[in-house]
């Protein structure tokens, strides 16, 4: 796959088929044709929790296992309905943790071949000035693209580290520093290279005190959908009062967009309306919204509150 | 044939005498003509600097979409320098945005404009201690020589155009920013606008700035650019010092 641009690994499929019916291209984006089927590594899929060391997962454990894994459930009852909340059940069911987080991003100009948009090679974001009701409203840059994983934020909240192959060895990060912006390399989502693959997936216990919560905000309610906005939270609390806050968004900003100001506003003080509006207000003061998506500015406001709420009931 | 080494060293001493005299009568003359023809020959009251282009932007037409900073730090990767961003875009709530910018894109916020002023007499230039900085021959534009550069701030602190705040420029990512001279922490020197003068397409901003673009095609009406390649004359350098000085008050937008 390093040597071959037009290779791809593949497990579940779920993205990667659409993105070659689609026959997406561009000059920074070749044509796919090689598929390379990794689901026969050994180990891949397991979801593994050991007390002392925390969750690990194979990035192969599909959608569905890690939503209804019992020790997902009872300690990181986040990354479950994260995990529940993507797609349909057919896709979670062969749809991978590894996929989703590293599927590519929905927008449309970049999905239709018709436009020569920076993410496949070219020199225009169609979005700027055409339809961007979905689009970023946070550290959009050049490219408006937002990252469309249910399962990233969660991991984000509960500080998972990714350990990932390249041609130099084994390298292991937080998710974090995972994902990269239009500015660090427009072309994608995050700091795998050609013929890179993501190996593993390890998070930290939970502390005892921890409580969580996954909301997410679609425009088709009740049945299947990609999020509009959705916030993945971890606080760590004593009864009213925040020790540590952990609130990450996807749908807002070209990667997942960890509300750094408003997990400072919460950190070490006491639950309040006040304090919340405060926090939430504060994580969203940079936002840019386009022509057509200022509303996610709202949502994702009131969000972090009911998220903040929920994960300390 | 063994050469004289007095007559070598006098003839030596002679041509540099004369250096000196034609330079200074050069000067004279060219400060004449520059009294006498404003705007002709440009830079005319510092004759040792080259005239140069000068990224002009209109805050009025910025829609802070980042395109030109992102470029910037692009094309400069690709080609082994700082990829530092050599312009910047601040909140400014201040900035009048112009109708056709309002109608295309909505109520988006308004923003100001920060690149390199290239100042006529580049005031980063003399302080150099190892001359890094010079002027590139072809754009005129006053660069940083990365490979001989010795990190030492001085042009940093010699440039007239403090940047706003780093609280309200646009983008995430900070560079501890005080002036249009960067310091670059990962390679250890600075950074400043170099007009891209190792691209034949002109400085990547001005390419790739989606209202240009977009003006150009005739889609967004306007007789001027948001980034546009102007004179180094002094008729810009004062309409940019007016423009580029920094609002009253650094506080981070509502």
């Amino acid at each position: 796959m390093r040597a071959n641009p037009e290779a791809r690994p593949i497990a579940g499929g779920s993205d990667l088929l659409g993105w070659i019916k689609e026959d997406v291209q561009g000059t920074g984006e070749p044509r796919w044709n090689l598929l390379v089927d990794i689901r026969t590594i050994p180990g891949s899929d397991e979801i593994r929790f050991d007390e002392a060391d925390g969750l690990t997962l194979g990035p192969l454990a599909t959608l569905d296992a890690i939503e209804h894994s019992p020790e997902v459930q009872d300690r990181y009852p986040v990354l479950s309905r994260a995990a529940g909340a993507a797609a349909s059940p057919n896709i979670r069911h062969v749809g991978t943790i590894g996929g989703n987080i590293n599927q590519r991003p929905r927008c449309w100009y970049l999905r239709n071949t018709e436009f020569d948009c920076y993410k496949k090679g070219g020199n225009f974001c169609f979005a700027v000035t055409g339809k961007n009701e979905y689009h970023a409203i946070l550290n959009g840059e050049l490219c408006y693209i937002v990252h469309p994983s249910d399962a990233a934020p969660a991991l984000m909240a509960l500080h998972a580290d990714a350990t990932i192959r390249t041609a130099d060895g084994e390298q292991t990060m937080p998710f974090d520093e995972y994902f990269i912006g239009p500015r660090q390399d427009v072309l994608r989502e995050n700091v795998l290279q050609q013929g890179d693959l993501l190996t593993r997936i390890h998070m930290p216990t939970p502390s005892p005190n921890a409580g969580m919560s996954f909301i997410k905000a679609q425009r088709r309610g009740e049945t299947y959908d990609f999020a509009v906005v959705n916030v993945a939270t971890v606080i760590v609390h004593e009864g009213d009062q925040i020790e540590d806050a952990s609130i990450v968004l996807s749908g807002v900003a070209p990667t997942p967009f960890r509300a750094v100001a408003a997990e400072d506003a919460l950190r070490g003080q006491t639950v309040s309306d006040g304090l919340l509006q405060q926090a939430a207000g504060a994580a969203l003061l940079r936002a840019r919204p386009m022509t057509e998506n200022a509303y996610k500015v709202g949502i994702s406001k009131n969000l972090i509150v009911r998220s903040v709420r929920e994960a300390m009931a | 044939m063994a050469e004289d080494p007095t007559d070598g060293g006098r003839e030596r001493e002679i041509s540099r005498r004369d250096f000196v005299k034609r330079a200074g009568a050069t000067t004279a003359a060219v400060a004449l003509v520059g009294v006498g023809l404003p705007g002709v020959i440009r830079g005319a009251a510092f004759p040792h600097m080259a005239e140069s282009g000068v990224i002009m932007p209109d805050p009025g037409l910025c829609i802070g979409c980042l395109s030109c900073e992102v470029a910037c730090s692009d094309v400069h990767r690709e080609i082994g320098l700082s990829e530092v961003p050599r312009i910047r875009i601040y909140f400014d709530e201040s900035v009048q945005v112009k109708p056709a910018i309002v109608e295309s894109y909505g109520d988006r916020g308004s923003f100001m404009q920060a690149p390199c002023v290239q100042c006529p007499d580049a005031p980063c230039l003399p302080v150099c201690p190892v001359d890094a900085v010079r002027v590139e021959p072809t754009t005129g534009a006053r660069i940083i020589n990365e490979s001989t550069c010795i990190a030492c701030g001085k042009c940093e602190d010699a440039c007239i155009f403090p940047t706003i705040d780093e609280a309200r420029a646009t983008g995430e990512e900070r560079f501890g920013q005080r002036s249009r001279i960067t310091y670059d922490e990962t390679r250890n020197v600075y950074a400043k606008c170099d007009l891209c003068y190792f691209r034949p397409e002109g400085p990547a901003c001005i390419e790739q700035c989606p209202v240009n673009i977009r003006i150009n095609e005739g889609i967004i009406q306007s007789d001027v650019l948001c980034l546009d390649l102007a004179p180094g004359d002094r008729a810009t350098f004062e309409r940019m010092r007016e423009q580029q000085a920094v609002p009253a008050g650094g506080e981070a937008p509502a």
